[in-house]
Formats: structure tokens, sequence, C-alpha cells
């Protein structure tokens, strides 16, 4: 059965902290030998700079790719002072998603200016992943979730944190997660059991991690089929309301 | 007295985003009356040593005041080797940054001696960013290791000045570059440990305001000689140049 396949979790620009190759052409030859549709992308300059400069970037390079690259916005909260309507206009500028980097830039889940931003967020309907690849990190976000309808996606949960992400997607219904870190023999099927296959999402790391090894782990998995549709394009397709 | 600001950093600042251009610079000198400022740029130190070198060469082309400093990453040494090229060998340029990629981590030897083999035949100055000991005592590594060449301790070990001034006193090819910590007493201490020739000033903006920086070495209980060395002549001496405006 062909799938539709959209990598949810991918980055291009520079990375000053090891070598790393990651220009955007990169980016779109991997899509393009892997099958891959479109993938939602962010320029790294967002995420190491400035999310000013990193969203210009990004919404400048996606637009150049011919639709292959969904652009997601990114808002580094200890830069963030309460601007009225930030979310609204990255939205109405063209960006789909919004990604937080709490571990990258080391900040907690309960940053106040954080949590601000993520009332701001509650205007405008589109999902926000975070980071969440350490032990702590989906109990965190939790802490912040109370009585927030916005769609939020843990990115990078692994062996260690499986339990722990359960935990927190059985409790807050609007809670999905990526596939990004899982490497373990059965953890895709054992989570697709856990909350449903329309609860995680195809992301890779690409750039930064390896899309073959991604889609691999994905493709071999075993679930049904209608399952793998739903993880690698479906659900995301449906958050975006149709990508 | 004329200043020279060894250390100052224009482009839009990480996580705020704000922008501090090379005007905001100029208008800065002119307030502290200093002649002449050597820059890297804001993103060239976090993300994109290439885009922050290529941005810097434009704004000295058009600024006679200011001059380049070519920052490298050491995860990248064909990448550095070539912006050296480019970029060093030029009068424009005076000084060579080398970072790690990561903020608050220090470059070592092991990682950085192909850059600095290479940067041998150009006999200018190294920055180091130095905020701490552990970083200060890497950096001290590598100045023994490359004794020909001169480097700047960028933040001369933050709150362990005491320990980068005795590593200079010991390592004769260190310079301590005073922004960092604001004792009041690391400025007196220096000078009389490794004399104020070996110091210099740098502002680091667009983080720290000048006034800060200057304040403490004017507060500083060393002779007005020994500050004038530390604002203006020690930074004449270490890259060669000729007194007042060229």
């Amino acid at each position: 059965m062909p799938f539709e396949i959209i990598d949810a979790n991918t980055v291009f620009g520079p990375w000053p902290i090891t070598r790393a190759d990651m220009p955007v052409e990169r980016l779109t030859a991997a899509l393009k030998n892997h099958g891959v549709t479109k993938s939602l992308a962010i320029s790294t300059v967002g995420v190491l700079h400035n999310y000013g400069d990193g969203n210009a970037e990004t919404l400048r390079v996606c637009s150049e790719q011919g639709g292959a690259l969904i652009p997601i916005a990114t808002v580094d909260p200890r830069g963030y002072f309460g601007a009225k309507g930030l979310a609204a206009k990255l939205v109405e500028s063209g960006f789909k998603m919004f990604r937080f980097f709490p571990l990258q830039q080391e900040w907690s889940l309960d940053h106040a200016s954080f949590c601000d931003l993520l009332d701001e967020m509650e205007s405008v309907s589109v999902p926000v992943m975070v980071q969440a690849r350490e032990t702590g990190c989906p109990s965190a976000l939790q802490r912040v979730l109370g009585g927030r309808n916005t769609t939020f996606i843990l990115e990078g949960i692994s062996f260690e944190n499986m339990a722990e992400a359960v935990s927190v997607m059985r409790k807050h219904k609007n809670v999905m997660c990526d596939t990004r870190e899982l490497r373990v023999p059965g953890a895709l099927r054992f989570l697709v059991d856990q909350v449903g296959a329309d609860r995680v999402i195809f992301g890779s790391g690409c750039l930064r991690s390896s899309l073959a090894a991604a889609l691999g782990y994905v493709m071999d998995a075993e679930i049904a089929d209608e399952a793998k549709a739903a993880v690698l394009g479906g659900n995301i397709k449906r958050l975006l309301g149709g990508a | 007295m004329a200043t020279i600001d060894v250390h100052a950093e224009i482009g839009t600042t990480p996580m705020w985003g704000v922008p501090f251009t090379d005007a905001n610079l100029a208008r800065s000198m002119q307030k502290y009356g200093v002649e002449r400022s050597i820059i890297s740029s804001t993103i060239g130190n976090s993300c994109d040593f290439r885009r922050g070198n290529a941005q810097i060469a434009k704004v000295v082309q058009s600024n006679p005041s200011m001059l380049g400093c070519v920052v490298v990453n050491m995860n990248y040494p064909e990448q550095s080797q070539e912006e050296m090229h480019a970029y060093v060998g030029s009068d424009q340029f005076a000084a060579l940054l080398l970072t790690s990629g990561v903020r608050g981590r220090h470059v070592t030897l092991t990682e950085t001696e192909e850059i600095l083999n290479a940067h041998r035949r150009f006999v200018k100055p190294v920055y180091l960013h130095a905020p701490n000991q552990q970083a200060a005592i890497a950096a001290n590594e590598i100045a023994k290791a490359f004794s020909i060449m001169k480097f700047v301790l960028i933040g001369m070990g933050g709150e362990d000045w005491r320990m980068a001034t005795l590593l200079a006193e010991r390592t004769l090819n260190l310079v301590l570059e005073v922004s960092g910590s604001s004792s009041p007493d690391k400025i007196q201490f220096a000078s009389e440990h490794i004399g104020s020739h070996r110091i210099v000033y740098g502002s680091g903006l667009p983080y720290v305001d000048p006034s800060a920086v200057i304040g403490l070495v004017q507060d500083a209980e060393i002779t007005d000689a020994d500050k004038r060395n530390i604002l203006e002549g020690s930074a004449r001496r270490l890259f060669a140049w000729a007194r007042g405006p060229e």
C-alpha cells in the first residue's frame, strides 16, 4: 500500500554546535529521495539566534521550494514581551505550526513568558510542537496544559520517557507525539496500542537525524496499514486542515 | 584621551532580536570617545560564522573607524580556513575570534590546532572567549602551544579573573580584555601582576553598556598612565597601530 508521507519535523540552516551540512537543498533532496511529499520545516537561525530573523528566513526559504516545505514558526520565550497578536500575525503570514525548543534554549516549560505565549496560541488553530526528549519533559508540559485547547505534539519521545508521555496523553486528548526518537523494536506498535494511531505523527528530525532511519522504522513497524497511513501523513494533514 | 574598543558586536541580538547596527555603534563610539572599534557579527557569534563575516566585511568597508574580527568555528576547520584566507589578510580585519559554536563552551587546543596552524602566517591576534576558569585554563594551554601568537582573553576569566591574571603572568603572549566580571579590584590586580600594557578595553557591546566597563577602568586604583594604556595604548601596541587617526 503506497503511503502519503509528510515529515512533521525537519530543519535546515547553520549548525555551529557540531559539524553538520544542513543547506535546504540537502533537505529537499532527502525528501525527494525517500518519497516524502512535504515536510514542516524551520530554520535553525530561529532556534540558535533569534526568532525574528529565523522566522523571516524560514518563510523566505520555504516559499522558494515550490510547496515542498511548509513553514514552521518559533518564538523564544526569553525574548517574548507579550506582544499582542504575535501568534495571529505569524499564522497570517503563512506559518502552519509553532515549535518550541526549551532544551536547546535552556528554559523551563513553566516559564512565565511561555505560558503567556500559550495563552496567545489559543486564539489561533495551529498545532504546537515542543521538545520533550528528556525524562520529565512530558510531565512538565502537563503542568501548563490545564484548560488549553491547542494541540501539542511532544517531540522526541523515546523509550526513556514513553511511559510518562503515554500517561500525559491519556489524560489530555490534545497531546500527541512524534516518532523522531523511536528506535526500540516494537516501540511504535506499543505506542499505537496505548494511545491510538491517530495520536502519533511521523517526524524524522532531518537534517539533524536520518530521514531514511526514521522512515524505515515506521515502515517496518508491525502496525496495520491504516495506522501507518495515519502516522505517516494522515494525522498531520488533519491537524493542518488538509496540508 | 582616545579609546580603542577591541571587542564589540553588531547585528540583531540573540533571543530578543533587537537590532544593533553600525550606526548605533558609531553613535556609541562618539558618545564615549572611541576612536576605533573591532567588531564581529552577532549572528556570526551565535550560529553562522560565514554569514556573520560577510556582513562585517560590508560594514568595515563603509566605516573606516571600524575594523573586523573574523569569527571561525572549531567544528568547521576547513570552512574556517577559507574564511581566514578570505578576510584575515585584509587591512580591514584586525583579529581572529575562535569559537566553539556553543555559548558558554570554550575552545580547546586539540580542537583548534589545525585552525591555529593555518593562522600562523597572518600575525594577527587571536581572541578566545574566557568567561570562567576552565576557559582561561584551556586558553592558556593554547597560548603556550602557539607562543608566537598573541591571544586575547575576552572577559578575562569572568569571576575567575585572579586565575586568568595569574595564568597571564606566566604565559607572556596572553592579553586580558576587561569586559566580564564587574569586580572593582580586578583592574588593579591585573595591572600589578602583568602590567597595563597587556590589558585592553573591550566594551562587550551590545550586551554590556560601555559606561560600565569604562567606569571600571576609570575607577581602578591605578595610575592615569595605566588607564591610558588599557583604554588605548595597549591596543595600539597589540595591533601595531600608529598613534592618532590614520
